[in-house]
């Protein structure tokens, strides 16, 4: 057989091989990421956790500066955001309850006092 | 030979595609970023990760959702959750959070080990489904994370809601020579005799003071704690948030071990020939 085909056919089965490996088998990897770069689901546990922790100290200040690691300015929207999907998918009440909770009380004490109307 | 030349041009080729594939499918397109695990966290962040897990067990007591979380960190075995209680308390971290890596030790150690624990919850979860794999203990890299101390509930604040309130029921001189250094060893219990892990306790000295935490010895007790003492020195011991005090603490001088021992002379220990440095033992129940 011609050499140059069989150089061309071992060539288009490494790239095909190369590339599965590259892609399947050991995709690149990150390190030294944060918080905002967790994925959907990290993300949306990370918020219970930070509600479930401040159903037991009620410290405010704390659970905003936890949550203000995900990257988001509206941190109410956030937590609401993510009861609403724990709805959907038919988690237990009480996680619910202490998401409905933080967002609540985050949505109260984050918006400054209106003027009389 | 010849008959075999063909192929080395094939085995060429390949090699080279796979080269040439490999870099493409890494460097060129890499396979799309879907999102971080909280294992590849910086080491503060991930510090921040575990404590958040320790303080949300602390919260709720739900031990699934705890091994659920732990089991992302395969490293986080018994021994590890308990030394990084004793850090925390040490860099004056979160109570809560050393509260429930300690609770959590002694928990994760009294389960009855598997090759893997399958960790099912009974609703569905969108973690990954996790396993505890039992492997041996590394040492891991996270740092302690300091959050802004403005917002920070002050180390031992008075919350009649939530703190328990602890009463010293016994009070005792050890005398037993083979305790080297000295001790105040401190014991508590629930009403009902049950040792009560992650309960911060400080000592306080001229010129000094430290924390330290129940359920570090869970083969002694799991609401058992302990401090080195030296001798001459006057301590005072915290309890809790503070309300539960016992002072002047000083290391007592026991009569010569070979009474103690009944005859027998001690192989270590200080009081190999005459009076020797004894420890102190205190038991509290927590209401």
């Amino acid at each position: 057989m011609n050499r140059f085909l069989l150089l061309g056919i071992g060539t288009v089965a490494g790239v095909i091989l190369g590339a599965w490996y590259g892609w399947s088998v050991s995709p690149i990897t990150y390190t030294e990421t944060s918080p905002d770069e967790l994925r959907p689901e990290f993300r949306a546990d990370y918020v219970l956790m930070v509600a479930e922790t401040y159903s037991a100290d009620h410290d405010l200040g704390q659970a905003a500066v936890k949550l203000s690691r995900l990257g988001q300015d509206d941190l109410a929207g956030l937590v609401r955001q993510v009861a609403q999907a724990y709805e959907a998918a038919g988690y237990p009440q009480e996680d619910r309850d202490r998401l409905t909770a933080l967002a609540n009380d985050l949505a109260r004490y984050s918006t400054l006092p209106s003027a009389a109307p | 030979m010849k008959k075999f030349l063909p192929f080395l041009w094939a085995v060429v080729g390949l090699a080279l595609g796979f080269a040439i594939g490999l870099g493409y499918a890494w460097v060129i397109q890499p396979a799309k970023f879907r999102g971080a695990e909280p294992t590849s966290l910086q080491p503060v962040y991930r510090g921040e990760y575990i404590l958040l897990i320790a303080s949300a067990y602390q919260a709720t007591g739900n031990l699934e959702y705890a091994r659920t979380r732990l089991a992302l960190f395969p490293e986080l075995g018994p021994d590890t959750l308990s030394s990084l209680a004793q850090q925390v308390v040490a860099a004056g971290g979160p109570q809560d959070a050393a509260r429930g890596l300690a609770r959590l030790s002694v928990v994760l150690r009294e389960q009855t080990p598997s090759p893997s624990i399958a960790v099912a919850l009974a609703t569905p979860r969108t973690i990954p489904a996790a396993r505890i794999t039992l492997t041996p203990e590394s040492t891991l890299a996270i740092t302690i994370p300091f959050l802004p101390t403005a917002t920070r509930t002050p180390t031992f604040a008075f919350t009649p809601t939530t703190n328990p309130e602890f009463v010293l029921v016994s009070k005792q001189q050890v005398c037993n020579p083979l305790i080297v250094p000295p001790l105040i060893q401190v014991i508590v219990k629930t009403a009902d005799g049950k040792g009560v892990p992650g309960v911060q306790l400080r000592v306080q000295w001229e010129g000094g003071d430290a924390g330290f935490v129940t359920g570090m010895k869970p083969e002694l007790s799991p609401g058992y704690a302990d401090y080195t003492i030296q001798p001459g020195k006057i301590y005072q011991l915290t309890i809790g948030t503070g309300l539960t005090v016992v002072r002047d603490l000083t290391a007592p001088i026991c009569p010569a071990a070979t009474a103690i021992l009944g005859g027998q002379t001690p192989v270590t220990g200080t009081g190999a020939g005459g009076p020797f440095t004894g420890s102190w033992r205190m038991e509290f129940e927590m209401r």
